[in-house]
């Protein structure tokens, strides 16, 4: 009986989410990143500390996406990140963090919402991508786009990261 | 300085360099005391706070290069927090080659280092060289300031104290990015000068064959805005001489300032 309920219950929730996600989808572009980081096999190597944040042309973050990090007291090496966010909105910091990740590809999504959960007004955005990596290097790189125009935009790196890619859904 | 020493002087002569050099030999006054530079640099710029402790080291020297360290300098420091309180550092190591003090932040925001040499009197120079121009009593005052943001910005210490000269950032101190304009105010006692020249000194001079230095003036509301071109630590400084009246020690007085900040990478 209880289970009966519960289950119901799941369902009129999962399908009211549907719906909620739904028209959301219907108004808002939404973007599939993927995140291509290199190996490098010289000197010690660490997981690199990653920023990836949606910019408008004034640099004026909109959206953090997700920060890669273990101690926030190195977190200022993401340079530009730590500018333009982490030193005053700590807490939207840890609401996108998490560990950091291996080398290779990682696929991430951007559900097209700014950090207080509205969709951007039209015009042109850049989505960025830092690392920094203890006893490595520093490299920040960005996708142009035109909000919910642009199919697909990409930006290559030459050392920290080697290819960063958005793709809209 | 050029052009207020150049009237105090009576000489106007072509290059930046030639000119110090030259006013320097004429006015008399000694050009190793001219050529060094005194500096004043907080082991950090822009931090965070952390569940450690977060110690900054601050550390005076003057050498010929701005951020060698040569001979110590002896200087009244204060630490401003983000709240306007101020502490005075009374632990101060001073060293042969160098001065250096520890401080901790605490709070978050941005904290200031206001660092006095002076004021003291430099007595009268009358060289038993006849050739040799005699140099007249005068008082010299220099202050340095640095400051230091832990987490988020604030511009509470951003302010004039309003004695004697000072550099005040316009643009925020904690948002100097290399490639783009920075701001900074000249005053005198708290009031703006126009045309004054500012010097912009980058760290690494003592690798670099020929002066990097760049000279600006002031605009009529003491402003003058810099490119930063590249990344390092950046010391701007300038220095101001007015006659003194009713003084029975000395006739001029030189103020000095000079700040020092970090164009960051973008």
């Amino acid at each position: 009986m209880f289970n009966k309920f519960k289950k119901s219950k799941l369902m009129l929730l999962a399908s009211a989410l549907y719906a909620v996600t739904n028209v959301a989808s219907a108004a808002t572009p939404s973007y599939d990143i993927k995140l291509t980081l290199p190996v490098i096999d010289k000197g010690q190597y660490h997981r690199p500390y990653i920023a990836i944040w949606v910019e408008d042309e004034k640099r004026v973050s909109q959206r953090s996406i997700a920060v890669w990090m273990q101690k926030p007291k190195w977190l200022p090496d993401l340079k530009r990140y730590w500018r333009r966010v982490a030193r005053k909105d700590r807490d939207i910091v840890d609401g996108v963090t998490s560990a950091t990740k291996k080398p290779g590809s990682h696929s991430i999504k951007w559900d097209g919402l700014n950090d207080k959960g509205q969709p951007l007004t039209a015009g042109k955005y850049s989505i960025c991508v830092e690392a920094a990596r203890e006893k490595g290097g520093r490299e920040a790189i960005c996708a142009k786009i035109d909000y919910g125009k642009t199919n697909v935009a990409e930006a290559m790196g030459k050392h920290e990261i080697t290819h960063f890619s958005v793709t809209l859904n | 300085m050029n052009i207020l020493t150049k009237s105090f002087c009576g000489l106007n002569i072509g290059s930046p360099l030639k000119k110090i050099s030259i006013v320097a030999l004429l006015c008399g006054t000694s050009a190793t005391a001219l050529a060094h530079t005194q500096w004043l640099k907080p082991s950090t710029f822009n931090t965070a706070l952390d569940e450690r402790a977060v110690w900054v080291t601050g550390q005076l020297s003057m050498a010929e290069n701005a951020f060698v360290t040569e001979r110590g300098l002896i200087a009244k420091s204060t630490l401003i927090l983000p709240d306007g309180k101020s502490l005075e550092m009374t632990d101060v190591y001073e060293g042969k080659t160098s001065s250096l003090f520890d401080f901790e932040l605490t709070e978050s925001g941005t904290y200031k280092i206001d660092s006095v040499i002076g004021p003291r009197l430099r007595k009268a120079r009358k060289p038993k060289d006849p050739t040799k121009k005699s140099r007249p009593a005068s008082r010299t005052v220099n202050r340095l300031t640095t400051y230091i943001t832990a987490d988020a910005p604030t511009d509470g210490v951003i302010k004039a104290e309003g004695t004697w000269l000072e550099i005040i950032p316009v643009t925020h101190p904690a948002d100097l990015v290399e490639g783009e304009p920075a701001s900074f105010k000249v005053l005198y006692e708290g009031k703006p000068l126009a045309e004054q020249t500012l010097t912009l000194i980058v760290s690494g001079g003592e690798y670099q064959n020929q002066k990097t230095d760049k000279e600006y003036l002031s605009d009529s509301e003491g402003i003058v805005t810099v490119e930063l071109i590249k990344t390092g630590v950046y010391l701007i400084k300038s220095s101001h001489q007015i006659k003194l009246k009713g003084d029975p020690e000395a006739k001029v007085l030189r103020a000095s300032a000079g700040l020092t900040f970090e164009a960051q990478l973008n």
